[in-house]
């Protein structure tokens, strides 16, 4: 079951979407380097409940961390630890916050330093991919109007979108109907209407869409060890069109 | 943080069982899809082959039998024969031949 959110619903998850940016615009000032991925996760859970949320996804199915963490070939759901970032790497930031019973869901990939011409084009691409999904959150449009965007311009790019993870719903619960692949035909899939509020968010690969995961049970890399960009914001549909919550006018 | 992607649809030459509506209980052959929520569905009797039933994915259960050599009825770009499905459901109601691999849906 979709469901819609009214005009004060969002106004709460927009609340919980600025936190989330504000934490991710701190955690991109950290990232560099020496820095382990633990200390980033140790920094966004202080930060996040100093400011009166809960980091979304510790404890989400037993979920051990507060963000998610995905350096070069991790797709997503790496769980932060004793690694040193190392110039040249990719690191995705996955964080979730719960404020006032809404939650916001937001992701971005940062280049560690100088990255090479591939992780930057790939970044460039993955980011732009989000992007061409989110233009096309319209009222009286189809969820297969995002992801066959968000697809054009992955493939366009030279790059492959994962399949097996979705973007989803969100609200109270992190993840509600609809599922929102990042692939597929246009006009398929829920119709799109004002009120609701979904997570776009294309998980592209440098090399083949396949992943595997890792014995932890959440460590998902590409299964060809390609590099991979995962880029992310919760956006409601408005009559005016889409709106991103997860961006704060702070920073 | 993705959340996983619905599992496939199941296949042309799978059996479901409908779990709503007025044909609760009834089992059909897989003949196609719609979309990605829909499955086209015939029994070969009351639901030709080539007049199937559009069923959403969630109000049917994955029967888990499958025979592979009906398998070929099933690639040929047309509607299989409606003798051809009476037989498969005859034999998964009978539990002949195939396998039990697949579990629910």
């Amino acid at each position: 079951m979709i469901i819609l959110k009214s005009r004060r619903e969002i106004e709460r998850m927009r609340q919980a979407g600025r936190l989330v940016a504000r934490v991710l615009a701190e955690l991109g000032r950290r990232v560099r380097p020496g820095v382990t991925t633990a200390e980033l996760a140790s920094f966004a859970e202080e930060f996040i409940v100093r400011h009166g949320g809960y980091p979304t996804f510790k404890g989400y199915r037993g979920f051990p961390a507060p963000i998610c963490v995905a350096p070069n070939d991790v797709v997503i759901h790496g769980i932060p630890g004793p690694e040193r970032l190392r110039e040249g790497d990719i690191l995705g930031i996955d964080v979730g916050v719960t404020l006032d019973g809404y939650v916001g869901d937001r992701a971005h990939t940062f280049p560690v330093g100088e990255v090479g011409e591939l992780g930057r084009r790939l970044l460039e691409a993955a980011e732009a991919s989000l992007a061409a999904g989110i233009a096309k959150a319209l009222p009286g449009g189809r969820v297969g109007d995002i992801g066959a965007a968000v697809e054009r311009v992955a493939r366009e790019a030279g790059f492959s979108v994962v399949r097996e993870y979705v973007g989803h719903g969100v609200g109270r619960a992190m993840h509600e109907e609809p599922s929102v692949p990042n692939f597929g035909p246009p006009g398929r899939g829920p119709l799109l209407k004002e009120g609701m509020v979904i997570a776009i968010e294309p998980m592209v690969n440098a090399g083949a869409p396949e992943t595997v995961t890792d014995p932890d049970g959440w460590t998902v890399r590409t299964k060809d060890g390609s590099l991979s960009a995962h880029f992310e914001h919760t956006v409601a549909i408005t009559a005016d069109g889409p709106e991103i919550l997860t961006l704060d006018e702070a920073v | 943080m993705p959340g996983d992607a619905p599992p496939p649809l199941p296949p042309p030459g799978r059996v479901v069982r409908s779990t709503a509506g007025r044909d609760r209980g009834t089992m059909y052959v897989v003949v196609g899809h719609e979309g990605d929520r829909y499955l086209l569905v015939a029994d070969g009797r009351t639901r030709p082959a080539r007049r199937p039933k559009k069923k959403n994915r969630r109000h049917v259960e994955l029967v888990g039998w499958h025979d592979a050599r009906y398998d070929g009825h099933f690639t040929r770009g047309r509607p299989p024969a409606d003798e051809v499905l009476r037989e498969m459901l005859s034999a998964c109601q009978a539990g002949e031949g195939g396998t039990t691999s697949d579990g629910a849906q």
